[in-house]
């Protein structure tokens, strides 16, 4: 039961942020709120469920929207990738490093939206791009991050309960 | 842990293989039917969700007194659209027929024009591109390169892609967009190109051309990929020094790119540009060189 009502919920939220969420731009962009869920997702779930989120997203933004399944799949990625350093680097808090994956993730799937955008043939102003939208990007999906994180946290089990 | 990293690696390994698989049916078309069944089944619901986000939208923009602000912000800007976009359309009868008997022929023209409301589904998530979902696809006789205008009558964009319930708009701010305009007032021919972060340029405008903020450009109908006369946008700014051969011009779009709902889609207009020069036919006499000779022309 967990797991079509989690599916179902992200294709909501897929929903969501292909037709409302553009509309809350904020300095000029607006929140990437899916990227934000399935990162805090994955830091505060774990590695196993990340797996499946990533690769749903990614679908459900590339039948959503203009952008293709495949570069939505590959744009999405990396947050597993990130998260799955954690034991390795053993950050203090699991909230700062939730934010800190929250930038890389958002580097990376910008990354690989403007490198997809490159091969495609189309000539992109890197500078621009980085000033006006991936930093102002970044910005933003931490904010919005600093929240959903707690929202998805709160109601989870922290690890040491869920091994009793 | 090495069981975890040999997990990872598989994963890592299957989502290349999805990766490669999803891009090769995209290549080869066979995804469009489930791209067409997701956007007739989900497109209603991304419509509503955008509507209803909007009052949200305007309390966020409008914290006090929102409603009234943004109704009246809203009928003014469509207001001021319409009125710059009559004015445009007025100045380039008066100049295009300035002495001639053709305005009744033109206007005729214009009334045999259709256009097709679309609304808009969807934008581009990524704030590198831009480009609109519509609810219209070739079930309703749009097609490829069709132009598409704000409901003031300045040009939107073009259709890039259709499907048959939806199709996607490029509009002019998109880095991959480029319109032959006119600069109203001195005749003088550029080209509109949007870039990476939604600004326009307008490039080949001579350095002694006279070009000053609120002048106006319009589509030229040069190469047939717009239909003429179609108010862009107006200066913003204009610079350059005498060293330099072309004036570097910013463009402020007529249309609210940003706030569109709703579109027209010109669908008795087809994109019609030039074919590319033939070949010069090859001479039965000419000799035929051979392989890895080098060819000369005369």
């Amino acid at each position: 039961m967990k797991w079509p009502l989690l599916l179902a919920g992200l294709l909501g939220l897929s929903l969501l942020q292909t037709s409302a969420f553009p509309a809350f731009e904020v300095i000029g962009v607006a929140p990437n709120v899916l990227l934000v869920v399935v990162v805090c997702w994955a830091v505060v779930r774990g590695q196993t469920e990340a797996m499946i989120l990533v690769p749903f997203a990614g679908i459900c933004i590339g039948l959503l929207s203009f952008q293709g399944m495949a570069e939505s799949v590959a744009a999405f990625l990396p947050i597993v990738v990130v998260t799955a350093l954690r034991s390795g680097l053993q950050p203090r808090g699991e909230y700062a490093w939730a934010l800190l994956v929250i930038v890389v993730a958002t580097v990376f799937h910008f990354a690989a939206i403007a490198v997809s955008i490159e091969v495609e043939g189309s000539a992109i102003d890197w500078i621009a791009a980085v000033t006006d939208v991936l930093l102002p990007s970044v910005l933003i999906n931490l904010v919005v991050a600093a929240v959903v994180y707690w929202l998805i946290r709160l109601p989870s089990p922290r690890p040491a309960a869920r091994a009793t | 842990m090495p069981l975890r990293r040999a997990r990872l690696t598989h994963w890592l390994a299957a989502m290349a293989a999805l990766i490669a698989l999803l891009g090769t049916l995209a290549a080869t078309g066979i995804v469009d039917p489930l791209e067409e069944a997701a956007s007739t089944v989900f497109g209603p619901v991304q419509r509503g969700l955008r509507q209803g986000a909007e009052p949200i939208t305007n309390l966020v923009e409008n914290v006090d007194d929102f409603d009234r602000v943004d109704d009246e912000n809203r009928a003014l800007r469509n207001r001021v659209e319409q009125v710059e976009a009559e004015v445009a359309r007025l100045r380039e009868e008066q100049i295009q027929f300035r002495g001639r008997e053709a305005l009744l022929a033109v206007r005729d023209a214009q009334a045999d024009e259709i256009f097709l409301i679309a609304e808009i589904v969807t934008r581009d998530l990524t704030g590198l591109r831009d480009i609109l979902g519509i609810n219209k696809g070739s079930n309703d006789g749009i097609e490829e390169g069709m132009p598409v205008l704000a409901a003031g009558g300045s040009l939107v964009g073009a259709i890039m892609e259709v499907r048959p319930s939806s199709s996607f708009v490029r509009l002019i701010s998109d880095p991959d967009s480029s319109v032959r305009v006119l600069h109203q007032l001195s005749r003088v021919e550029g080209v509109v190109n949007g870039d990476t972060v939604g600004n326009l340029h307008v490039e080949f405008i001579p350095q002694p051309t006279d070009v000053q903020p609120g002048h106006l450009f319009v589509t030229s109908g040069l190469g047939a990929f717009f239909p003429k006369a179609l108010p862009v946008g107006r200066v913003a700014s204009a610079q350059g020094s005498a060293q330099e051969v072309f004036k570097r011009i910013r463009l402020r779009p007529l249309a609210p790119l940003e706030q569109l709902e709703s579109v027209l889609v010109q669908v008795t207009f087809r994109p019609s540009p030039l074919p590319p020069p033939e070949p010069a036919p090859i001479s039965e006499e000419a000799p035929i060189a051979e392989e890895g000779a080098e060819v000369t022309t005369p």
